[in-house]
């Protein structure tokens, strides 16, 4: 069984292989928009890419995932201890590559930069050979926009699981292609790179085969199968660690608003969406889905056609379980963009090819073309003219982040091994710092979610406590025994549209101990603040 | 239909559109006091060597002004605005059924047509684009028409290139490209080259005029506030069409346009290139391409891409087929919508009137002759229109009254009336656009102050020692600033 997936698995291989020579040309092409998106970004926001760090402090926490399994080889949160913080397994592995290439976070950032536009890259070429089978120029164009699309471009550089998502996404729709064994494949991958993608392993197959019952059977068996296996690894880990089988994140986050599902429907998609080149029109968006829904519907639809719209109709359900796993309560911040965008390569692609499809049996060639080419012209006007503002947006986030958490961390960097630090924001402080870290928001510490969160906090007094505005606070009894440094941004707030957020306050003691109380997520505990042990 | 139920069709049309014009004082018509005030400008620079006013001959925004100034010698300076902007309106929409009439169109696209009038361009109080779309579907009807005299031709061009130029120099520049792409689809060039003539050297005359403008510091950024793409929706594509009422009636009447157009393309859907009127169609799809693809502002003009949508919607309702329906039929359904859109908008004027400038009339009655007047609207924005109704208001006094304000279209290097020497204002600048940014010692550059606002701004004014309140009532008050 193993030498026939081999086989199959290098047969895929040398397939696309010979593709690619093929279509060398389409695919300098597309390799030229997405580096053309990344110049724009380097002209728009030069000192980005080699001299800031992240616009998400999340990015810093897969940073530090990624720096504990190239050092231990287990994905830990403090060293050598196992959490369940990480929602995207393998982008922590891969994370390690950076990490045991160079020790210099400097270089290591860098690195992971690149990486992520490398994985860009490979999203958007692999898109083009799942279009390929439609005509050749709309599944260019298709892949092309998603090559220079500001947002993924933006995404791939920030650290974040993103582009990972993305090509797991697009070899996942390529696989539907080629056999049910590889489509099992990626179904399993692509559930530990982003577990809401695995609504795609499970949709495509019912889309893609409905009039095709041996099709529709193998590939949603293929489908299921591959899910299964990788959430049951995921889950059966997750309990092994904390008693509880989902990622910590699952439970610190989602359905953690008040907000109904039809109103996180109905801010996703009337104002998240229009923060998104390409996906910001309601009448392209309203149109290639009454388009799709048609060539789903109809038996007698091309291939190409219905498959450019299962894929349109998989990126809308993902965008819908999105919202309705995680509201999108700040649609203007990055934080919230973010957990849609897996799903953007699917909602753009296709859109060429429906356009082309719709008006190829009604008008004439020249009117065809003329229709094709002003669509074309207004989606590249539209990424030139939203590019700029996105680029700035990711760099004065980045600014934000590394003004407040990166100077934290760095802050940390002078505690010792032994010291503890309570933290709303887990990711800089423990990449930088030097302490054992206890994230009151749960998400690396599955401890707090449980009822041992009070045992956990007493068995480690911390030395240092940050407070964030809106999220924890500090009885103001006790805040006047304490001592405090303040950190905040030295330009405009945009990380999150909240504004008291942008001031974190890091409360210590000097001299002697002071016992407090501290509130968060609703509840109040004892704390015991200890001077803490300083390195010179 | 014969001629005569055209004729008398497009005379009550005519009678309709200039109904809200006759029976309100103050439009809501952004610009239309800064423009009417150039007309006293213009005759106090042409009367007195000592004024502080020079005429700009060369400016290619004056078309207009010939009207708004017979319109003020035959009926007063506070009238004359509105009227000549209702007569600017009458001609667009006699322009209208010519086009529909002199290529067999249906009559009832041209009672559509013309509810168009009534958009943000009209409220922005555009007048040199008003005058100029006027001047472009002459221009239109003109490239299409065979003129077997070249000497005639270049007459012609001549004189429609003069008008587009002195009107608006974008419709110039778009006529121009309207020119080319006319040529390009019906691969007519050589037979048409001559019409060309009289555009090129006013377009030479615009290269020389422009450096004189930037130099007059009437530059700005470059803005999109959105993308191609996010102007595919209907709540753009409304405010781009009407964009003028506040309330749901212009969408229901913009959704029954849409469909009424709908239907008729279903209907002639098997012969719909030979049903349309093809060109009518081009030029409306190049429109609404502009409106896609251009900024939001430029050169410190707004609205710079969403003023070609209501051109764009009368020109595809000019080229669209009639609907499978009875004659009388349609023109009685066409003249109903054009008499809501009629009704909707004098009663919204009225009601601009009465209640949004409530105690204007009194206080423009207190100002005495030739003062220097300070702007301060504290009303922004308006529950009945959209847009900045307000912002230019206080320049109703010198229309009425001369004097100085503090802010006017002779500061604006387009204009045809400018300061000789660009004023550099000791005051707060763009006070018209930002009042709450006023400080006590802008008040020593002025004799009165118009504000608007509700008690509380009236309370804060009231109190201070250095005003006197001269009237009390309504939402508008006119101080005078002690000495």
């Amino acid at each position: 069984m193993a030498s026939l997936s081999d086989k199959k698995i290098n047969s895929f291989c040398f397939s696309e292989i010979n593709s690619f020579n093929k279509d060398r040309l389409s695919c300098l092409i597309i390799i030229f928009f997405a580096l053309l998106g990344l110049l724009f970004l380097s002209i728009v926001e030069p000192s980005y890419l080699r001299f800031q760090g992240f616009p998400l402090d999340d990015a810093w926490i897969h940073a530090v995932y990624g720096r504990e399994f190239a050092r231990s080889g287990i994905l830990a949160y403090n060293p050598g201890i196992p959490a369940t913080g990480c929602t995207s397994p393998l982008w922590a592995i891969f994370l390690a590559i950076p990490h045991l290439a160079s020790s210099s976070p400097d270089i290591t950032v860098f690195l992971i930069k690149i990486m992520g536009f490398l994985f860009h890259l490979l999203t958007s070429l692999t898109i083009y050979f799942a279009f390929r089978r439609s005509d050749k120029t709309s599944s260019i164009f298709g892949a092309a926009l998603v090559a220079i699309q500001p947002e993924l471009i933006a995404a791939s550089v920030s650290g974040m699981e993103i582009p990972l998502a993305t090509f797991m996404s697009s070899i996942l729709i390529l696989s539907i292609q080629k056999n049910p064994l590889l489509f099992a494949f990626s179904s399993a991958l692509v559930c530990i790179s982003r577990p809401e993608l695995t609504v795609l392993a499970l949709l495509l197959p019912i889309l893609l085969f409905p009039f095709s019952r041996p099709k529709l059977i193998s590939y949603s068996f293929a489908g299921i199968a591959g899910s299964v296996f990788s959430w049951s690894l995921m889950m059966l880990r997750n309990w092994r660690i904390s008693g509880l089988p989902f990622p910590a994140t699952y439970y610190a986050k989602v359905n953690s608003s008040i907000w109904s599902s039809f109103k996180s429907f109905y801010v996703g998609f009337s104002q998240l969406f229009p923060e998104i080149a390409i996906v910001n029109s309601w009448l392209i968006m309203v149109g290639a889905l009454i388009i799709s829904l048609f060539f789903l519907h109809s038996r007698h639809s091309l291939s190409e056609h219905r498959m450019a719209s299962s894929f349109f109709i998989c990126g809308l359900v993902y965008c819908l379980v999105s919202f309705y796993l995680i509201p999108p309560v700040d649609p203007k911040a990055f934080y919230h963009q973010r957990y849609i965008f897996p799903g953007l390569p699917l909602l753009i692609a296709p859109l060429p090819v429906i356009v082309a499809s719709y008006f190829r049996p009604k008008l004439s060639p020249t009117i065809k073309k003329i229709i094709f080419f002003i669509f074309i012209f207004l989606a590249l006007l539209t990424i030139i003219i939203h590019a700029p503002k996105r680029f700035r947006h990711l760099a004065n986030d980045t600014r934000n982040i590394d003004d407040v958490q990166v100077a934290i961390g760095l802050f940390l960097s002078r505690t010792s091994p032994t010291d503890t630090v309570w933290v709303v924001d887990a990711g800089a402080s423990r990449y930088f710092g030097r302490a054992f870290v206890v994230d009151l928001m749960g998400l690396n510490n599955f401890q707090l979610l449980t009822k041992e969160a009070n045992y956990f906090l007493n068995s480690h007094p911390p030395s240092f406590i940050e407070v964030v505005p809106g999220w924890n606070e500090i009885d103001e009894n006790f805040v006047k025994n304490l001592r405090y440094k303040l950190f905040k941004p030295s330009t405009s707030y945009t990380v999150t549209s909240f504004q008291p957020m942008q001031y974190h306050f890091l409360f210590f003691s000097t001299e002697k101990k002071h016992k407090g109380k501290i509130m968060f997520k609703g509840k109040s505990f004892d704390f015991e603040l200890k001077p803490p042990k300083l390195v010179k | 239909m014969d001629f005569k139920t055209k004729l008398l069709i497009s005379t009550a049309s005519i009678f309709l559109v200039i109904l809200p014009f006759l029976v309100t004082r103050f439009p809501p018509i952004t610009d239309l006091p800064q423009h009417a005030s150039q007309v006293r400008l213009f005759l106090e620079a042409i009367n007195s060597a000592n004024s502080p006013y020079k005429i700009n001959w060369l400016t290619p925004y004056s078309l207009p002004y010939p009207l708004i100034g017979l319109c003020w010698l035959l009926f007063r300076p506070a009238n004359a605005g509105r009227i000549a902007l209702g007569v600017i309106a009458a001609i667009l929409v006699s322009i209208i059924f010519y086009l529909a009439h002199s290529r067999n169109r249906p009559p009832e696209m041209a009672v559509i047509g013309s509810i168009f009038i009534f958009s943000h361009v009209l409220y922005w109080g555009f007048f040199q684009f008003l005058t100029g779309w006027i001047v472009f579907m002459l221009w239109v009807d003109f490239l299409e028409k065979t003129i077997k005299s070249k000497k005639a031709t270049i007459a012609f061009s001549l004189i429609l290139g003069f008008f587009l130029y002195f009107a608006h120099i974008l419709w110039l520049i778009l006529s121009a490209a309207w020119f080319f792409l006319f040529c390009l689809i019906n691969r007519n060039l050589r037979k048409n080259y001559l019409k060309l003539t009289g555009i090129i050297p006013l377009l030479g005359l615009g290269l020389i005029w422009y450096p004189t403008l930037a130099s007059y510091g009437f530059r700005s950024d470059t803005i999109w506030a959105t993308t191609p793409f996010q102007r595919l929706s209907p709540a753009w594509f409304l405010d781009a069409a009407l964009g003028a009422i506040r309330g749901p009636q212009e969408a229901i009447i913009l959704c029954l346009i849409i469909g009424w157009i709908g239907l008729s393309f279903w209907q002639n859907r098997k012969n719909l290139s030979s049903n349309c009127y093809m060109s009518f169609l081009y030029l409306a799809a190049f429109l609404f391409f502009l409106a896609l693809i251009l900024p939001d502002k430029h050169t410190n003009t707004i609205r710079f891409a969403q003023r070609w949508v209501p051109p764009a919607v009368v020109f595809t309702l000019l080229a669209t087929p009639p609907v499978k329906l009875s004659l009388n039929l349609r023109s009685i359904l066409s003249i109903v919508l054009l008499t809501f859109m009629i009704f909707i908008t004098a009663t919204t004027w009225k009601a601009f009137e009465k209640y949004e400038l409530s105690g204007l009339s009194t206080a423009l009655d207190l100002l005495p002759e030739k003062s220097r007047l300070l702007g301060l609207s504290f009303l922004k924005q308006s529950d009945l229109v959209r847009g900045r109704p307000f912002i230019q208001i206080f320049a109703y006094g010198q229309v009425l009254k001369g004097g100085e304000l503090n802010f006017s279209f002779a500061d604006f290097g387009p204009s045809l009336v400018v300061y000789k020497e660009k004023r550099r204002p000791p005051w707060t600048p763009a006070l018209e656009w930002f009042p709450e940014l006023v400080r006590e010692r802008d008040f020593t550059f002025f004799d009165f102050i118009l504000v608007s606002g509700d008690e509380k701004v009236h309370a804060i004014f009231a109190q201070n020692e250095k005003l006197k309140s001269l009237n009390k009532d309504g939402r508008w008050h006119l101080y005078q600033i002690k000495k």
